[in-house]
């Protein structure tokens, strides 16, 4: 089959990806990244953030590099979920792929609207962002704070039947505290992580490069940070952990399946060469073969 | 299908007398037939540097393509570490990159009497453009208007495809020049490209202006344009996180909505931009 990795394919939460791969959100494009590689050959399509009413995010610039990484702060600009729905949903789901919604809001209830929206549709999951660090209000507001978790995860299960999985946020002192508050209200599975916040300074002006000031840190240079918090979650939680910071390659993938992740999610490596997910899942097949099936460590 | 690939560098050496590649500019041919074969005036490609720390596509504006020999002309700055990575490049070495990336300009929509407005770095384009308007054969006139900081840079190559190139700078009064063919007459002004518009006046007759450079440059120009009904074509910079359409780095607003500068451009019309 067109895309196995030879592990077979994996259930989550119900939901059967042909293999272990999907895109991390905010990182591809329904109508640009089409053009570089067969959306089919990944297990799942998670698109970007979106949100009750369309919004604008932060001004440019958005984007600074970092040494093996870069920062951005975007602001989870989209165009709402009423377009959402009628455009990038439909023309991904047209194309029978399996695809995972993430959802973000500035309150609980702008959660639980896109939520109740998306409940209405073909999507196969929601992934609650309570993490993003690039807006004002809400994102990573919710997600440092093991009550506010429980409170979002709560409220938004309670309108949907969808499965619902809540992305972390690498931005706390115990990751773990927060993973068990996301399962305790009823997360059905668990993604992480979402990006560190940092900084970058320009030398002759003395200010922020971003127009944000701050931004969210992503690529190869946050990947240990990444399988750390993945090996310690996976361990701490039943429900199947997502995992995701840094990927650029296969084996970077099989790491943290050994970590203890169901699947993995590729973001920075396709901004950087946008085929980058499907080579992923070739190279992953590889490892596999290399490593044998990916065996939790002690 | 499109994808980034690794490409054969032909040449890469300092542009302009006098100059070299720490400091100056610095003129790069790439074989990449495909890349060649799709080349359209305004588009550009993204290159990568060979170095663990530098992930960021550079993009740099397309100023030549010889579908024939298969290579792709580029002139680039050397104004950070991922450019002076470029620039330590030799012939024979190979460079990954992208390409080619965006809309690129309408040359048809220009018209027959063509204004060419460019800023600094953003000469390059140009180039390419001047080039396809001549090759095009439909063209009365190119007349390029090109403004810098100090140094005057292409505008030699400027003139091989353009009727009447004027060059100012913003700090040497004798550096401004009316070039036509082998001629060349001083203007004596000093300024930025606008200032030099306003000193020589719109060519007679002008159906459409492209530009490419400075934000405030375009901005500044896209008023002059308007004033004097110019349809202009402008090609927009922004920081780039992908280059393609999939980061959301690069949106601004338009007429139509939110646009990305990377994917729907870097080529707006004037009037359909909402100058900040
Ligand atoms: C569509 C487009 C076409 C361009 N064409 C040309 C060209 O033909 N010739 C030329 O000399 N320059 C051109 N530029 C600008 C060129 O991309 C930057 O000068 C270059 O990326 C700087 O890289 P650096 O690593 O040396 O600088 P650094 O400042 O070290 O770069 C850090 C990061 O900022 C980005 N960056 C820095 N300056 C710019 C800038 N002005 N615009 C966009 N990104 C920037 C870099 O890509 C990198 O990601 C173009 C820019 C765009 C958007
Ligand atoms: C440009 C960009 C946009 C992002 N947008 C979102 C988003 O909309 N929602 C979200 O939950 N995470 C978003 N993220 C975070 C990624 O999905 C991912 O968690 C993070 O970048 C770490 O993975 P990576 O190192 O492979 O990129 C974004 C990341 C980047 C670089
Ligand atoms: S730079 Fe990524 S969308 Fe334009």
């Amino acid at each position: 089959m067109k895309g196995d990795t030879g592990m077979g394919a994996t259930n989550i939460c119900g939901v059967i990806w042909k293999n272990p791969v999907t895109t991390a959100a905010g990182t591809f494009s329904y109508r640009e990244s089409v053009k570089y590689y067969d959306p089919s050959a990944l297990g799942a399509i998670t698109t970007k953030g979106v949100s009750p009413t369309p919004w604008k995010g932060n001004p440019l610039p958005r984007i600074a590099e970092t040494p093996a990484g870069m920062l951005n702060a975007v602001g989870l600009e989209n165009p709402g979920v009423d377009d959402y729905i009628e455009n990038e949903l439909a023309t991904l789901k047209k194309q029978g792929l399996v695809v995972v919604a993430n959802v973000a809001g500035h309150q609980v209830e702008e959660y639980c609207q896109v939520a109740e929206k998306l409940s209405a549709t073909d999507v196969d999951m929601l992934e609650l962002n309570v993490s993003c660090p690039n807006v004002a209000e809400g994102g990573l507001a919710f997600g440092t704070d093991p009550k506010a978790v429980a409170e979002v995860v709560t409220a938004v299960k309670s309108r949907t039947r969808k499965p619902v999985i809540v992305k972390l946020s690498p931005n706390v002192a115990d990751v773990v505290g927060i993973a068990q508050a996301a399962e305790a209200a009823g997360a059905d599975a668990l993604s992480l992580i979402n990006t560190l916040v940092g900084m970058r300074l320009d030398l002759a002006t003395g200010r922020p490069i971003l127009a944000n000031g701050t931004g969210g840190l992503s690529g190869p240079a946050v990947k240990p940070v990444a399988v750390r918090m993945v090996y310690q979650v996976s361990r701490a939680v039943g429900v199947p952990v997502i995992g995701m910071g840094g990927i650029m390659t296969g084996e970077d993938a099989y790491e943290f399946l050994l970590a203890g992740a169901v699947a993995v999610a590729v973001g920075t490596a396709a901004l950087l060469d946008p085929a980058a997910p499907a080579r992923i899942v070739r190279e992953l097949e590889a490892a596999v073969e290399k490593y044998g099936a990916p065996r939790r460590g002690a | 299908m499109k994808a980034r690939h690794e490409a054969r560098i032909v040449e890469n050496v300092p542009e302009g007398a006098g100059t070299n590649a720490s400091d100056g500019m610095v003129r790069m041919t790439l074989h990449a037939p495909e890349v060649a074969r799709e080349a359209r005036p305004g588009q550009f490609v993204n290159l990568y540097p060979r170095d663990g720390r530098l992930l960021l596509p550079r993009p740099l504006g397309i100023a030549d393509a010889d579908e024939g020999a298969g290579t792709v002309t580029l002139y680039y700055v050397v104004v950070g570490e991922g450019t002076r990575a470029l620039a330590s490049l030799a012939g024979g070495d190979r460079v990954e990159l992208l390409g080619p990336n965006g809309n690129g300009y309408d040359l048809a929509a220009a018209g027959r009497n063509v204004l060419l407005a460019g800023g600094g770095t953003g000469l390059p384009p140009l180039l390419y453009a001047a080039k396809r308007l001549r090759e095009a054969g439909a063209p009365a006139t190119i007349t390029a208007a090109a403004g810098f900081r100090t140094t005057p840079l292409l505008t030699d190559r400027l003139a091989q495809s353009c009727d009447t190139v004027f060059t100012v700078t913003e700090t040497d009064r004798a550096a401004s020049v009316r070039t036509s063919g082998a001629t060349s007459e001083p203007l004596a002004l000093m300024g930025n490209v606008i200032d030099l518009l306003d000193a020589v006046g719109a060519p007679e007759g002008v159906t459409g202006c492209l530009a490419c450079g400075p934000a405030p440059m375009l901005k500044a120009l896209a008023a002059w344009c308007a004033s004097r009904s110019i349809p202009l074509q402008v090609s927009l910079e922004a920081r780039m996180g992908c280059g393609y359409g999939a980061c959301v780095g690069c949106t601004i607003d338009t007429a139509h909505g939110r646009r990305k500068i990377c994917a729907d451009g870097p080529v707006f019309g004037a009037g359909e931009v909402t100058w900040a």
